[in-house]
């Protein structure tokens, strides 16, 4: 899974939010290194509803302006907790490794 | 109280003329607000970086829904009809601005890749030959085009069901195919495989080895009657078309069910015709790319030939097989089928077999577009209930 792709699901996870809040979760989410632009926003959208994993939850229109809401589904949920335990576990390993390396060059 | 449109409103929907005008119309609101709401209060322009987002984002919107390559091919080059996941992609390519232009430049391209393997066969002796070959399919093909192409327009757009405005036509109208009458096929086959043959093929063994033997014999006359050979090939094609258009029962034609109108054929034998055509002739270049000399290729021309001849002959005697024992429902594919291996014979009278997979009337097709797109985020329907 793509690491901006990861980031619009795991911005959806918290619950139903449309595309501005989006963009700004993912840039929260990943300390401001990833800028999503509203383009590629809207493709990731496109093919993650398409994929069956966001859906939209509803619609309004707030101070003029048109939301539309995503949400997570079920399978959604799912592949996020897969990708995030992976991560994890690549985390772990990789801190194991960078620990070896350090108690190495200090011996 | 009227929409007053700012400047930088007007902007962003001009960037967003390009995502599919479907897409606009559903989704085209919401994403300039949320642009919008990322510029901020204030904000008057478009930055550059945000401006190419914005349009590549629409490009890959519109590759997303382009069909796949193979899909696409058969589509353009014989009309087939698209699933119903490419419905919209199929109105916007038909309705859209120069489709006529589009079409004709796809053709002519195939056309050449066809008469690359024709030069690849004849280019060895004389690029004039090759260029005959273009000039004379060119030429025939914007004599003959224009007369069809409007009628093509009608066609796609009725096979993938709607009206000659683009409008959709109820389900009832387009949920399945209606059997084909098997009857008077085998002429049909036979007259189109014998045409094409009779024209093109000697024209290419006569040509190959009078140019092969006589190296002094002007190019720009060897490229004149090389044209013409394929000329003829081509008005070979198109009056066996018109004939079997004329007559009784013909099989290459496909019912829409509840349309009065049938829909034009489609020439899938002349399409199997071409392909075995051009295999032909690709072995005989690829022959003559790995042995130069007179002899060998001579030769292998007329091993092409012995090969395809008896091709055409098993097709005839199939068609006849099929549409004196195949039962009331054959289609042109099944004839292919059975002459060619490609897939299985029809069995039983009772069970039609049509040329694509076809859902039973009302059920399938059209099947529900994914929720992609959502409700349109203007009129009645916003928001959504």
């Amino acid at each position: 899974m793509r690491e901006q792709t990861y980031l619009v699901l795991l911005a959806l996870a918290d619950g139903p939010r449309h595309g501005y809040v989006i963009v700004k979760a993912v840039a929260e989410l990943s300390g401001g290194r990833v800028r999503i632009g509203p383009g590629t926003l809207y493709g990731a959208l496109d093919r993650l509803t398409g994929e069956g994993l966001v859906a939209v939850s509803g619609a309004e229109i707030v101070d003029g302006r048109h939301r539309r809401y995503y949400r997570l589904t079920e399978a959604g949920m799912a592949a996020v907790t897969a990708e995030t335990a992976r991560l994890s576990e690549l985390a772990a390993r990789a801190r194991r490794i960078v620990a070896r390396l350090a108690l190495g060059g200090a011996s | 109280m009227a929409y007053q449109v700012s400047p930088l409103q007007r902007r962003l929907w001009q960037l967003l003329t390009a995502y599919p005008p479907e897409w606009r119309e559903q989704r085209g609101a919401e994403l300039v607000d949320t642009v919008l709401d990322l510029l901020g209060p204030g904000a008057t322009r478009v930055g550059p970086r945000l401006a190419v987002n914005l349009v590549v984002g629409g490009w890959l919107t519109r590759l997303r829904e382009h069909p796949p390559p193979r899909a696409w091919l058969a589509y353009r080059i014989r009309g087939r009809r698209l699933p119903a996941r490419w419905r919209a992609w199929v109105r916007r390519d038909v309705t859209g601005r120069f489709f006529i232009v589009r079409d004709l430049a796809f053709r002519i391209a195939f056309l050449a890749a066809f008469l690359g393997a024709q030069g690849l066969t004849f280019g060895a002796l004389d690029p004039w030959i090759g260029w005959g070959f273009f000039i004379a399919m060119f030429a025939v093909g914007l004599l003959l085009y224009p007369l069809g192409a409007v009628r093509l327009r009608l066609r796609i757009l009725e096979r993938h069901g709607f009206d000659e405005y683009g409008r959709p036509l109820p389900p009832p109208a387009w949920s399945a195919y209606g059997p084909r009458p098997a009857q008077q096929v085998w002429p049909w086959l036979v007259a189109a495989g014998g045409a094409a043959y009779a024209l093109a093929v000697p024209w290419q063994i006569v040509l190959s080895e009078w140019a092969a033997l006589d190296a002094e014999q002007s190019p720009v006359w060897i490229a004149v009657v090389d044209g013409g050979c394929l000329s003829c090939a081509v008005l070979g094609f198109v009056l066996t078309g018109l004939v079997a258009a004329r007559l009784p029962d013909r099989l290459a034609r496909r019912s829409l069910v509840n349309r009065g109108r049938p829909v034009p054929a489609d020439w899938r034998i002349v399409a199997v015709v071409v392909s075995l055509y051009t295999a032909a002739s690709a072995a005989a270049a690829v022959a003559r790319a790995a042995w130069s000399g007179f002899e060998i290729d001579s030769l292998l021309v007329h091993v092409a030939v012995l090969l395809v001849a008896p091709a055409c002959l098993v097709a005839g005697l199939v068609a006849r097989h099929v549409e004196r024992h195949g039962g009331p429902v054959v289609t042109l594919r099944d004839l292919a089928a059975g002459a060619f291996g490609v897939g299985p014979m029809p069995h039983h009278p009772t069970q039609p077999v049509v040329a694509d997979a076809a859902p039973p009337p009302g059920a399938g097709w059209p099947r529900p577009q994914p929720p992609v797109l959502g409700p349109p985020l203007a009129g009645p329907h916003w928001p959504p209930a």
